[in-house]
Formats: structure tokens, sequence, C-alpha cells
């Protein structure tokens, strides 16, 4: 047997070697703790109900409430988009130069879904564009053993004349300490146009300070890496 | 006739409490033993068992395939254990490894190698201790290991090799103390 199969071995026993039953106490302790609470449901939980509902033929009348659900939601729309159009104008835009924005964001909402994590945040930046509703999508990896956590993901921020889309990444240190930055590509009234967005903050806290800039252009393609000096 | 295990996971995620008492007695042992082998400690392990049998419970509609039902709870409990492990960090300084003393002769050779490897693993991090446990007390495999913690399958194969070689460092460093004591005597 070699050295690493008697430690593997060790192991195995010594683990083995220890209690397989839960304290009765600590689960008769956490059953009374879910009473009354709610269960988080996924974002689209409410569409797909239904649909499953419908799927085993357990209840006809579903179908006609999400018929007139979506009915009801297209008339609305229709009514909708001419009057925003109508009645809201896009900030202007100078098409040739760059501005700094700060501001805050706040987390309204986050969830967990597989290793996910689905951010609902809340931009009021100093400048309009970039205001609003932003959906973040990350993934988070820790480094072993010393307390550092890498993110990436996807975010879309939201306001009444367009979006910004783009790839963001993150780092969280070990103090606790945030830091969250990426292109975003301008779409809508925002079209060609990049906004870079940088976050600061705390782990233990809900909010960050924004240091970003609205800059004419595309996001900046990655250089290659056998062009630098 | 009592529901099968998906049937039960299915009913508890539609918010079925009797389901999910029945799911949380058939499968709280596992995940306490779970707990209790990464935090070394039977407070901690209840803590940490308790908040992620919560956990479950409000996040249970999110999952998606009741047949992952065993390898999520894993990773709930899993992560309710780092929580624990960094609290315990916050609020003490003192680690068990300082507190613990050799046990005197009786059955010595069994218990002074369950001590050396108590003291050796207590010096990994939650998240080199979470990977053996899972690979080496679960027996899941590598694969199955990065699929839990989701992450990438060479991270979880870094961790193991890194784990292994301070646990062994730790072992061969109580070795050669045991031996200068010996010498002193």
């Amino acid at each position: 047997m070699t050295r690493e199969q008697d430690l593997q071995r060790r192991l195995v026993d010594w683990l083995t070697d220890g209690p397989v039953i839960a304290p009765t106490q600590v689960v008769d302790e956490a059953i009374k703790r879910t009473v009354g609470r709610r269960q988080h449901h996924p974002l689209w939980g409410w569409l797909l109900a239904p649909l499953d509902r419908f799927r085993a033929g357990e209840d006809t009348r579903v179908v006609i409430l999400v018929v007139v659900l979506a009915l009801t939601m297209l008339a609305a729309l229709a009514i909708a988009v001419p009057l925003a159009g109508g009645t809201r104008r896009a900030p202007e835009m100078d098409p040739s130069s760059a501005l700094s924005v700060t501001g805050a964001t706040e987390v309204i909402s986050e969830s967990e879904l597989d290793g996910v994590f689905e951010r609902l945040v809340r931009v009021d930046a100093s400048d309009p564009r970039v205001r609003g509703e932003a959906r973040q999508v990350m993934s988070i990896e820790s480094a072993p053993g010393v307390g550092l956590l890498r993110s990436t993901g996807l975010m879309r921020l939201e306001n009444d004349w367009g979006a910004w889309e783009g790839a963001i990444h993150g780092a969280r240190y070990p103090d606790g300490s945030e830091l969250e930055y990426g292109w975003l590509q301008g779409h809508g009234a925002y079209e060609g146009f990049s906004y870079f967005h940088s976050t600061r903050g705390h782990t233990a806290e809900t909010g960050r300070t924004i240091e970003g800039a609205i800059w004419p252009g595309e996001p900046p393609p990655a250089p290659d890496p056998s062009s630098l000096p | 006739m009592g529901m099968g295990m998906p049937e039960l996971v299915d009913a508890a995620r539609n918010g079925d409490r009797e389901a999910f008492e029945a799911l949380v007695r058939a499968g709280s042992g596992r995940l306490y033993a779970i707990a209790y082998r990464i935090l070394r400690n039977a407070d901690l392990a209840s803590d940490a068992l308790q908040e992620a049998l919560v956990r479950i419970w409000d996040d249970l509609p999110t999952l998606r395939d009741p047949d992952r039902y065993d390898p999520w709870t894993y990773r709930i409990t899993c992560r309710a254990c780092y929580r624990v492990a960094k609290r315990e960090r916050r609020t003490s300084v003192t680690t068990l490894v300082d507190g613990m003393t050799p046990e005197p002769s009786a059955f010595e050779s069994k218990i002074a190698d369950h001590d050396e490897m108590e003291r050796g693993f207590r010096r990994l991090s939650p998240e080199q201790r979470t990977v053996l446990v899972l690979h080496y007390y679960l027996g899941l495999t590598i694969g199955e290991v990065a699929e839990v913690l989701r992450i990438a399958p060479g991270t979880v194969g870094s961790r193991v090799h890194y784990a292994m070689r301070s646990l062994r460092a730790s072992l061969a460093s109580e070795a050669r103390s045991t031996e200068a004591m010996e010498r002193s005597r």
C-alpha cells in the first residue's frame, strides 16, 4: 500500500467514525421554524404552474384565465406604447463626448438557482440614461482557502428609452469589500453608446457606489496579446 | 401506499408540509453527518443543519428536477456550513486545535491516530474539508462533487490535492514532534 493510499484509508476510517443521526430536537425545531414561512417561488413559476395544471387536464378555468390575461396585457400594451412614445423623449446625447457617471445601486432582491445568482438591482445614477432597474445573473466561485470570491455574469439595465447589456465581472476580498465592473452596450435610444459600469461596496451592505462612464461607440474590444509591446 | 421520493419532493415543493416533514425525517441524518464532519463540532453542526433545513423548505419550489433533491440538499448544507464556520471565525479566535490535548495511554495507538487526524483536518479550510467529506465520506466522484458544489471539476481536484497535501504535512509534523518527545524522555 502506498503512502497516499494509506492516508486515504486513514481518512476514510476517521470520517466514518462519527455521528450519523441528527439530534431530534434540532430537526423538530427546524420543522417548527418553517411553519408559516412562505416558500420562494421562481420568477417564472406563476407562468409555468398553470401550464402544468393545463397539461394535467386538472383545471380548464386556468386556460380561460391565461387567455383573458394575455388579451388584457396585449390591449394595455397597444394603448400604452403610443402614449409613452408621444409624451416622453429620450435624454439628448452628444454623439461625440464621454461622460462620467456617479451614484449608487441597491439590491432589491436576490435569489439563487443551481448555483447561479439572480439579482434585481435599483440603479440610481447621476445620468438618467443609466438610471433604472438592472437584472444581474451571476455565477460565483471561491478561491480555495484564501477567502476570495470571483463572479462573472450578465447584466441588463433598462429604463423607458432603452437598455444597456453586457458581461460583468467582480471580486469579493477577504475583508468583505466588493468590486464589480463591466462594459455594457447600449440598445434602443442608446444604440451606438457604451456604458462602463463599475461599483464598489461591502458584502455586509446592500448598497454600492457607482463610478462609471458613458462613451460614444461600441465597448472596446479585448486586445490581442500578441499585439502588445 | 406511501409516496416515493420524487413524489414527496414534488408535493413538498408545492407547499405540502407533511411531505416536507417526511423528507426531512428521512434525510436529516445524512445532512447532519456531512455538517458534523465539515465543522467537527456538534453544536455548530446542529446550527448548520437547522439553517439548511429551513433553507430547503424556502427554496424547494426552485428545484426543477425532483431526482436532483439529494445533491441539492448537500449543496445547501455545505453552504450553511460555510456560513456557520464564517460566523464562528468572527466570534471566536480560539480554535479547537489549541484546546485539544492528546488522550493519555489507554487506547493509545487508535486514539493518537484519531487525534492526529482531527488536528490535521481542523487546519484545513471549510472548502477543503467539504470536498474531502463529499469525496471520501459520501463516496462521490470528483465530477459529482463538482456538480454538488457548482464548481469546476478541476477546482475540486485541486482542492482535494491541496487538502491531502496539507493533511499529510500535518501528520508528518505530528509524527516528528512525538518522536522528539519520546527521545527527550
